[in-house]
């Protein structure tokens, strides 16, 4: 032991004692720590961490795309930029609400009072063009933000735009059969957690919540826009030259009910909607109830001779055009005496009809016109659709009879008529008309047998005669093809009240061919200006849309005289009708010489050609003759009536 | 030491050391995971922004191929409907 040391007391057991127990407590402590973090406040943490590191993320689906009955896009959904804001983010009002007035073209007065608001989100523009996006990205505004939101679209404007309809900014059904179907179309929406690193960049745990389909189901029309296209071409061209207040065209395809196309001017652009009033957004074809006028009588005429009242050849006294009922006078534009049945609706004559109606009775034609659908729905399936007028048969008086004969005092809409010929083109068997094929479209009327399908070939044997021979329907005539037609020129009532006023509605129906149709095209013009005659306002748009449809087809004649050959070879085709038919083609002077070709269009080419008598043979491919043979200036060749087949003309095309 | 406690020793380290081994497996996996997902989604937004073109692409094809643009571009190559007597079947004789 050291000296020094033997007077003091070890306390080095005390102090390693004191350290140790210091160590203890520190270490008692940690473990209590821990332990109070593990287990006492170990869910909250967990909880806390998590909310940092994971969050909650939804993805909205695409809304069901609209077709025609080829598949051609009507309707679609894609992905747009939307602006929001939130204002309490924004560091410079002034310098925010400049960029996007300037970037977006919204007025900067609006864009300010957005940015001053005290809401923490307020949107600037929704669906904004993808260069607009752009713009918007590349100021990187502080509290200025995108999201993604799918805005509809209608590659196609206004065709079809009243049955298609339109969804509002929300992606909502408003009208059509975008409303008709939103269950069908709208998509869903799919929720699942992703992991957010430090920066706030996410990324997914798993595939949970994802793997459903989340889009709309897609929806298929029997429309075929080709044929919509031609209809509602012919149809505006019809209501500007007659300065026309609206129109509808319908055409069926009369073997299946198909409506292949339902154009209603004034056009619906659904692609702008704000700038379109109600009345263009109206499908006129099934809400508006119209006094159809002559295009009834083949009905009447259908029941007449279907109950043995009258047959084609009885005589009926027309008055010679003045016959007063009940205190009212019926007058006829085409005034007769006597004609037979068949004339009377080739002249459509109103007096004949009234007494046809007349010995038919109110009672039996009122059971024709129910069992046809008058007065019913069609229940098509789109919104607001009328039911008509047809007044009860008690009702009718006699004058209410005579009128309704000539269909007037009848309320009903295009459809309503278009389904009654389609049950006269049907062989007197009623049939459900049709819109929408996927999806399938359960039946909705069983068919009936209203008339005998003599009958319904007698009556159009007659409405082909209001075409094919003198009667009012001349100017839809086809060389080569038959029709079965029946004009309207129908008063509607004044406006004021109290009988009818100075305005009509034009009509006109067309089945194609007469005998054994195939198509049902129907054309009716509301209160045009310049003319009133259906004969001169609705028939020719029937006569294009038939045209236009037939070509579309390929079943439009080949010849001028007849329908009867469909296929003939090259060898006998008749160039001379071809030329004929071909007229005044814009070609040059006819100098005896071949002409010089090169550069025209194949069409110009062939019409210059066909003229001489000559069907080219045509080599490459392309829309513009490139060389000919014979070269331009020499004289054409002697066998002028040789085709192709002997290179006696050879255009290249390119 | 004893053979028993040698046995015991070598049995702790290796236990350790395989302890120590799935650690470090696990952060590689955990690195590895994160890698995957950040590439996944990238691959998903480029995905998205093809199938937003593809989309809208078609929407443009649609609307060239429209009826109405159709009929433009006939009127402007000089084609039309063609009338009663225009047209000309001609047999298959191949």
């Amino acid at each position: 032991m050291v000296k020094g040391s033997q007077g003091r007391k070890d306390r080095s057991r005390v102090k390693i004692g004191f350290v140790m127990s210091l160590f203890a407590v520190a270490l008692v402590g940690l473990w209590v720590r821990t332990g109070w973090v593990q287990i006492r406040q170990g869910s909250d943490l967990l909880a806390q961490a998590s909310r940092q590191s994971r969050a909650a993320e939804c993805e909205y689906g695409a809304r069901g795309r609209i077709f025609d009955r080829n598949g051609q896009m009507l309707a679609t959904s894609v992905e747009a930029k939307s602006v929001y804001a939130r204002p309490f983010e924004v560091a410079d009002v002034d310098v925010a609400a400049d960029t996007l007035s300037r970037t977006l073209g919204v007025a900067r007065s609006t864009v300010y009072k957005r940015l001053k608001s005290r809401k923490k989100f307020v949107w600037i523009k929704r669906q904004v063009t993808d260069r607009e996006a752009l713009a918007v990205s590349g100021a990187d505004l502080p509290g200025v933000r995108l999201v993604s939101e799918f805005s509809r679209i209608y590659p196609n404007g206004h065709l079809a735009g009243q049955t298609i309809g339109f969804v509002n900014v929300d992606g909502r059904g408003l009208e059509g059969v975008e409303r008709v179907y939103e269950d069908r179309l709208k998509p869903s929406k799919a929720q699942f957690v992703v992991q957010r690193d430090g920066k706030g960049q996410r990324s997914y745990i798993d595939a949970q919540g994802r793997e459903m389909d989340i889009n709309g189901l897609d929806v298929r029309l029997t429309i075929d826009t080709q044929i919509q296209h031609a209809a509602e071409q012919a149809l505006a061209r019809s209501v500007t030259e007659y300065g026309a207040r609206s129109g509808i065209v319908l055409v069926v395809d009369v073997d299946s009910g198909d409506i292949l196309a339902m154009a209603n001017d004034p056009f619906f652009n659904p692609n702008n909607v704000e700038r379109s009033s109600a009345s263009q957004r109206r499908l006129r074809a099934l809400t508006d109830i119209y006094e159809p006028g002559s295009t009834m009588k083949p009905f009447l005429f259908a029941a007449a001779i279907q109950e043995g009242v009258i047959k084609p050849d009885t005589l009926i006294n027309c008055e010679g055009g003045r016959w007063r009922v009940a205190n009212k006078t019926i007058r006829d534009t085409h005034p007769e005496k006597w004609l037979p049945a068949r004339k009377v609706l080739r002249y459509s004559s109103n007096i004949g009809s009234a007494k046809i109606g007349m010995d038919l009775g109110a009672g039996v034609y009122h059971s024709y016109l129910t069992k046809l659908g008058f007065g019913e729905k069609t229940d098509i399936g789109l919104p607001g659709e009328a039911s008509g007028i047809l007044m009860p048969p008690n009702k009718w008086t006699s004058v209410d009879l005579a009128a309704i004969s000539f269909g007037q005092g009848i309320g009903v809409t295009a459809l309503q008529l278009a389904r009654a010929f389609l049950c006269l083109a049907n062989g007197g068997v009623t049939k459900d008309l049709h819109l929408v094929s996927l999806p399938d479209q359960a039946r909705r009327n069983p068919a009936q047998q209203v008339f005998s399908p003599e009958t319904a070939a007698t009556v159009l044997s007659l409405m082909k005669e209001v075409v094919e021979e003198d009667g009012t329907g001349r100017s839809a005539r086809i060389p080569g093809i038959t029709i079965a037609g029946k004009t309207g020129t129908a008063q509607k009532a004044a406006k004021t009240g109290g009988g009818y006023g100075d305005q009509y509605l034009s009509s006109f129906v067309a089945l194609v061919p007469a005998d054994r149709p195939e198509l049902l095209v129907l054309t009716m013009i509301d209160e045009p200006q310049k003319s009133n005659y259906g004969s001169t306002v609705a028939a020719p748009v029937c006569r294009e849309v038939t045209v236009r449809t037939l070509a579309y087809y390929g079943k439009l004649s080949e010849t001028l005289q007849t329908a009867e050959v469909e296929d003939v070879s090259g060898e006998t085709a008749d160039a001379a009708s071809l030329a004929e038919a071909v007229g005044e083609a814009p070609s040059r002077p006819d100098t005896g010489r071949v002409p010089d070709i090169k550069g025209m269009s194949v069409r110009r080419a062939l019409e210059i050609l066909t003229k001489k008598g000559i069907v080219p043979v045509l080599k490459g491919r392309g829309m513009t003759v490139k060389n000919q043979k014979p070269e331009a200036g020499q004289p054409w060749p002697d066998d002028q009536r040789t085709e192709g087949a002997d290179d006696v003309f050879v255009l290249w095309l390119s | 030491m004893s053979k028993a406690d040698k046995t015991l020793l070598w049995m702790i380290l290796t236990l350790l050391g395989g302890a120590l081994a799935l650690g470090l497996g696990a952060v590689w996996l955990n690195i590895e995971r994160m890698d995957v997902a950040y590439d996944l989604r990238t691959m998903e937004k480029s995905l998205g922004q093809k199938e937003d073109l593809a989309v809208k692409l078609t929407v443009e094809r649609n609307n060239l191929a429209s009826p109405y643009q159709l009929r433009k571009l006939a009127d402007r190559l000089e084609l039309g409907v063609a009338a009663p007597g225009q047209i000309r079947r001609i047999a298959d004789t191949r």
